[in-house]
């Protein structure tokens, strides 16, 4: 193919600095410092930085950066980059991540807050089978805070509600 | 991008594009139509590896991966019916140049097509347990190409054909056959079977089947083991230049099946040909072939191994059994060791050294050696002719070689106490002659035996030894002691002999010469004042004795004669003519003895320093000696009847067979006595089986007479039976 023969290859839908992340990580076996490349000072910034090197691993088969791009977002998970990040995973067969993020959002603190996001009308928009997820997850549980609060004389032990159903949340 | 001003870059979270385009899909998916067409007109170099891959991700990643995959199916079916279409018209020799051609170019392509699409393998393929991009190739490749109603039988034709023709002795394109059977592999291990294998199976048997009737007809045995051989040698090679390795083991059992197991009798069996006339004629080429073919089959190496073993047997039966050979005992040995050296031989020149083919031979020799009774007494004469002159000048490591075979044989026997018996007489007529070429040879024998048999064997003629070295320094002690007075005497060489160890003989007195008998007491007086409590007796029917005479025409000559003869030639000091009844007076030797003794002195040509009249053969009791001092000869030692070792006379014979008899009674009632001691009770069938176990070194006991020996054990009250079971016996402590 011509590719071979061209000074200049143009790749889209990435942005330079992460594509400058990938190729360190493919020469060193390591990531440079996300807070250098990223070019400001806050966590946030390397978070979003982790999403973008997520998808970027996804699409070039680079197995390991993945699991670390995840493991980074599995525990900056965060009011303002839930959704985006729920979507990320959703798209990019995340399972752990994903899981982690409809926890997080699904939980009764998080919830309004969430959907206030932007992030939230994206994830409407391109991943509408994961707002029914999310509504499973939602009323799942609610079930269980409800039996905690004291519906039943006796809470099972393994966290099932009166019905004997357990309640644990589902691993997608 | 320009050096001068970067942009600042502002991370924001991570968004895919939002299609909103509803032909997005299908605007996507032409261009990779359009791409893979390209390939497979082997017009990629106008097309970016990025751009193509670019798109098949987007496609999978905005969940259009099923749109993918099947637009993938459909495209690269059309393309392979082209290519069906494209194969069938070839030609002849081009169909398969053409069909090797076209797999090239599709596995190429289909490795490009694969790389482009190698998102969609990684993700959608797996979660929807579809088949990945390569294998699908493959698949669609077999499925429209090579199981095309036209394309799939006339394929496996042609290289049924080519494989013919090859073995036929035609040559053909080697490598394109090895390419289109690799294709067959790469297509599945079940393709290759069944569209290749097994039929090349069937038609490979059929082809040998009639190949070996054909050859059989016509060809001998070893003519017929050179061809199948070949090949067999063909068919591997084959397989190593274009089938499947695992094919090898497939093939050459047909061949073997078709070439061998299906006609092993016949050919083992041939006229003239067969496997005994190799073994007769030493083919050892032919018979290592026979080997190596033969243990490819169930049964070869078995059917191998029986058909020699009874020749061998026939053979030694006929050995042993042959009057002419009887004759001579030490020819008759030599020829039993000839055949063992044959025999091992062909076994390691031909047979690979075969442990079991080793042990067949040992057990027919054992069988036919035992056939006749006096092979005992023949190897102990092999044995003492060739330690009195047969070992003569040999090197020690020959003399090894020779006895280590002594011993092979004598490890057949059955009845080894018969063995042992003359043995021991032909080794005291050796030592007591001094005729034994090598002391060391003997003493290795001696080892040997012991290693093979235990001390007991050998404890009796290392005694033997022992006596002789013994009686050595006894002579020497006397003419120490007595040396002055004796002076001029006649010098005595005394062997005492220990009555236990020597094989027993009668002891024959007789009236030794005056001069004689006086230093005989003098040496007695001697000896029993050294060892106290001991009885000597004279053997006079076993000494030698050197006498000078002097005949008429004053010539001198040294006699080497027996005692009994010395005793009769001394008379003749005294007188120059006597009759029989003078001699057998006054030398009180017995009739028989005399007579044979006389016999030797008068009767041999160029011996006798006797004359007798009449002059006849025997020796008649009426007969007159007269001093012959007419007698000549061109020695000056003249040895006269040596003591040597025969074979034995019919009456012989039977003397010490019975004696033997006699001697295994005891051993049998030790050990009956041995085993009843430990098992106290046990029933007559396993006393029989365990007596002949512990006998088995020595002889094979008859249990007839085991049985009579139990009887006589419980007339001496050794044992009892069991009042109930008459067949159960207990030991009385």
């Amino acid at each position: 193919m011509k590719d071979k023969s061209t000074k200049c290859i143009i790749v889209e839908d990435i942005e330079a600095p992460v594509f400058k992340a990938l190729l360190h990580f493919i020469y060193w076996d390591d990531l440079p410092d996300m807070q250098e490349l990223a070019g400001l000072n806050s966590k946030g910034a390397s978070t979003l930085m982790a999403q973008h090197l997520l998808a970027a691993a996804d699409r070039y088969g680079l197995e390991r950066l993945k699991l670390l791009c995840e493991a980074t977002l599995c525990e900056d998970v965060a009011i303002n980059n839930a959704a985006t990040t729920l979507a990320l995973a959703e798209q990019h067969h995340c399972s752990h991540l994903k899981s982690v993020c409809l926890k997080f959002v699904a939980s009764c603190e998080n919830l309004r807050a969430v959907m206030q996001t932007e992030g939230f009308e994206y994830l409407k928009l391109s991943c509408p089978s994961v707002i029914s997820e999310l509504l499973q997850f939602v009323a799942k549980v609610s079930e269980h805070s409800m039996s905690l609060v004291g519906f039943g004389s006796d809470p099972m032990p393994d966290c099932g509600d009166m019905n004997g159903r357990r309640v644990k949340p589902r691993i997608f | 991008m320009s050096n001068q001003r970067r942009k600042p870059f502002q991370i924001e979270a991570f968004k895919h594009r939002v299609v909103v385009d509803p032909k997005y899909a299908d605007k996507t998916w032409r261009i990779l139509e359009h791409a893979i067409q390209e390939i497979y007109n082997e017009n990629a170099s106008g097309l970016s590896f990025e751009e193509l891959y670019r798109n098949a991700y987007n496609m999978v990643l905005h969940k259009y991966g099923e749109k993918l995959y099947s637009g993938l199916v459909t495209t690269m079916t059309s393309h392979l019916k082209d290519i069906s279409k494209s194969i069938e018209s070839a030609q002849g020799d081009a169909f398969l140049e053409e069909l090797n051609r076209k797999w090239a170019e599709h596995n190429k392509a289909l490795q490009m097509i694969r790389d482009i699409l190698m998102y969609m393998d990684r993700t959608f393929v797996p979660s929807t347990h579809k088949t990945p991009v390569y294998d699908l190739g493959l698949n669609l490749w077999r499925d429209n190409v090579i199981h095309a109603s036209s394309i799939q039988t006339r394929l496996l034709n042609t290289l049924l054909d080519w494989i013919q023709q090859e073995r036929t002795g035609e040559v053909i394109n080697r490598g394109l056959m090895r390419n289109v059977i690799k294709m067959l592999m790469d297509l599945g291990a079940s393709v290759y079977q069944e569209d290749f294998e097994k039929p090349f199976l069937d038609v490979s048997a059929n082809f040998y089947r009639v190949e070996s009737q054909q050859f059989i007809e016509c060809c001998d045995c070893g003519d017929y083991l050179k061809k199948a051989e070949r090949r067999l040698n063909e068919e591997i090679e084959r397989v190593s230049h274009y089938l499947d390795v695992r094919s090898e083991a497939k093939i050459t059992k047909v061949v073997e099946r078709e070439m061998i197991a299906n006609h092993m009798p016949r050919l083992v069996h041939m006229d003239n040909s067969g496997l005994v006339n190799m073994l007769l004629d030493d083919k050892y080429e032919d018979l290592g072939r026979m080997y190596n073919l033969f243990r490819r089959v169930d049964n070869g190496l078995s059917t191998v191994r029986d058909v020699m073993t009874s020749h061998i047997r026939e053979v030694g039966k006929q050995l042993v059994t042959d009057p002419e050979r009887v004759k001579d005992p030490v020819e008759f040995v030599q020829r039993l060791l000839d055949e063992k050296d044959k025999y091992d031989k062909i076994i390691s020149s031909a047979f690979n050294n075969d442990k079991t083919f080793q042990n067949a031979l040992n057990s027919s020799f054992e069988y036919f050696i035992n056939l006749n009774a006096r092979s005992p007494e023949f190897i102990s004469l092999f044995v003492d002719d060739k330690l009195r002159k047969g070992l003569k000048g040999v090197s020690e490591e020959d003399v090894e070689v020779v006895l280590d075979k002594v011993m092979m044989l004598f490890r057949y026997l059955q009845e080894k106490d018969v063995f042992e018996k003359y043995y021991k007489q032909h080794l005291a007529k050796r030592l007591l002659s001094g005729k034994t070429v090598s002391d060391d040879a003997e003493r290795s024998l001696i080892v040997k035996l012991k290693t093979e048999c235990g001390y007991q064997f050998t404890s009796k003629l290392e005694g033997m030894f022992t006596d002789m070295k013994t009686s050595q320094d006894t002579i020497q002690g006397f003419y120490t002691n007595h040396g002055a007075e004796l002076g001029d005497g006649p010098t005595l060489v005394v062997q005492v002999l220990t009555t236990g160890s020597w094989p027993t003989q009668p002891s024959i007195p007789c009236n030794l010469p005056a001069e004689l008998s006086l230093l005989c007491e003098k040496f007695r007086s001697y000896y029993l004042g050294t060892h106290t409590g001991r009885r000597l007796s004279w053997q006079t029917n076993m000494g030698t004795a050197d006498i000078k005479a002097t005949f008429s025409k004053g010539q001198k000559h040294e006699l080497n004669v027996s005692t009994f003869q010395m005793c009769v030639l001394m008379l003749f000091n005294n007188a120059d003519r006597l009759s029989y009844r003078e001699i057998e007076q006054a030398t009180e030797i017995p009739a028989p003895e005399l007579k044979r003794c006389l016999q030797s002195l008068a009767c041999v040509k160029g011996k006798n320093v006797l004359r007798k009249e009449p002059m006849s053969k025997d020796i008649g009791e009426n007969d007159d000696f007269l001093f012959n001092d007419k007698f000549s000869s061109k020695f000056y030692k003249v040895k006269i009847g040596t003591v040597v070792a025969q074979k034995e006379s019919e009456p012989e014979k039977q003397e010490t067979r019975q004696r033997v008899e006699e001697d295994r009674k005891p051993q049998i009632e030790a050990a009956i006595v041995r085993i009843m001691k430990s098992r106290k009770v046990l029933d007559h069938n396993n006393i029989i089986a365990e007596v002949t176990k512990q006998l088995q070194s020595r002889f094979l006991p008859n249990p007839v007479e085991i049985k009579k020996r139990i009887e006589s054990l419980i007339e001496r009250e050794f044992l009892e039976r069991d009042s109930v079971d008459r067949k159960l016996y207990r030991y009385l402590a």
